[in-house]
């Protein structure tokens, strides 16, 4: 418990209006998409904290929003955090966090092939799981999977009665 | 020539010896004996996606081990195989790659599709983007094995069925699929 005060005390002293909660077993914070790369560089170089493994990086699409998770692991000092943001305006994008954390690269790429979210900065940002010539983002809530399959298999010509 | 009628199970014709046991003589149909020794000797590719793979592994080592019905000779490259075994789910990415396979097989050449995913979609049928919905669709299927993996005596099974349906072919005919 003493760590525990001890690392929301370091957290305030950071971000002096931020409030501390709980995401399963962990402490989540939650910061603005504007401000989400200042913040994760001061968690990253703060000296008391020093989160210098990225474990997680996700996206959830709540419908009326877009969040995206930094889960972030402390090696030196054994603080689990994860940090939220929240993207509401269309076209999503987000500043890639590729200069602080290298384990970044593969994430993000994987959440602008499901969820669309661009990063800038980020060194080779294209489609990760699905075909380069894929249309619209597979795990935004709006997506319909409808025929998906066979219009795929219909525009490549793979269909069994189109071949030759 | 005075010649006596030998006993073959399994051969689909007549053989004959003379006495002195040098020459023979067989009386057959082309079809029949052509089909025999395609039946006997099917090559499998080795081609496997998930988990029915596991269950094609096990089918093909020393406890199921299905080169009692002539299937051992696995082949790495499609150039050598005559029957694929489609064993485990096809996603729209695979999906050219498994076409390009089967029109690289020389003919005649089979395709048995393995688990449900390949049967219909299986658990991916319904909201699936990424999978497809049936190899059918894709290259002409002979004998589909339902089962999620199906265990290996199913697959032995299936096998067999393929066997008895190539007995049942003309074997100098080239069926192509259905448009």
């Amino acid at each position: 418990m003493m760590q525990q005060n001890g690392f929301e005390q370091i957290l305030k002293s950071i971000f002096p209006e931020i409030t501390l909660s709980k995401c399963a077993q962990f402490n989540a914070i939650e910061l603005k998409p504007e401000s989400i790369y200042a913040g994760l560089e001061k968690l990253h170089q703060q000296s008391d904290l020093k989160f210098d493994m990225l474990v997680c990086l996700t996206a959830v699409d709540r419908v009326t929003h877009i969040e995206v998770l930094y889960h972030l692991r402390s090696t030196f000092n054994g603080y689990d955090l994860i940090v939220k943001t929240a993207l509401v305006e269309q076209p999503y994008e987000l500043q890639s966090v590729v200069p602080l954390w290298r384990s970044a690269e593969l994430f993000e790429m994987e959440i602008y092939d499901m969820f669309g979210i661009s990063f800038s900065g980020h060194p080779d940002l294209r489609r990760l799981f699905m075909p380069d010539d894929w249309e619209g983002f597979p795990l935004r809530k709006s997506y319909k999977t409808t025929d998906v399959a066979d219009n795929y298999l219909d525009s490549h010509k793979l269909l069994l009665n189109q071949q030759e | 020539m005075d010649v006596i009628k030998k006993d073959f199970d399994d051969f689909p014709g007549e053989v004959y010896q003379d006495r002195s046991g040098h020459s023979s003589i067989i009386i057959t149909q082309i079809d029949r004996f052509a089909n025999w020794a395609r039946s006997n000797s099917l090559w499998p590719l080795i081609f496997g996606t998930s988990c029915c793979a596991i269950e094609m592994m096990s089918a093909a080592s020393a406890k199921y081990d299905w080169s009692r019905f002539g299937f051992e000779v696995a082949r790495a490259s499609p150039r050598q195989a005559d029957l694929i075994i489609v064993a485990g789910t096809i996603t729209l990415k695979m999906a050219p790659v498994l076409k390009r396979l089967y029109d690289q097989m020389p003919e005649p050449k089979y395709v048995i599709a393995m688990g449900a995913c390949n049967i219909t979609g299986g658990p991916f049928m319904t909201h699936s983007y990424s999978v497809v919905n049936g190899i059918d669709k894709i290259v002409p299927v002979d004998v589909f094995i339902p089962g999620c993996p199906p265990r290996p005596e199913a697959l032995l099974h299936g096998m067999i069925k393929l066997q008895e349906k190539i007995m049942r072919s003309k074997a100098f005919v080239i069926e192509k699929p259905k448009k």
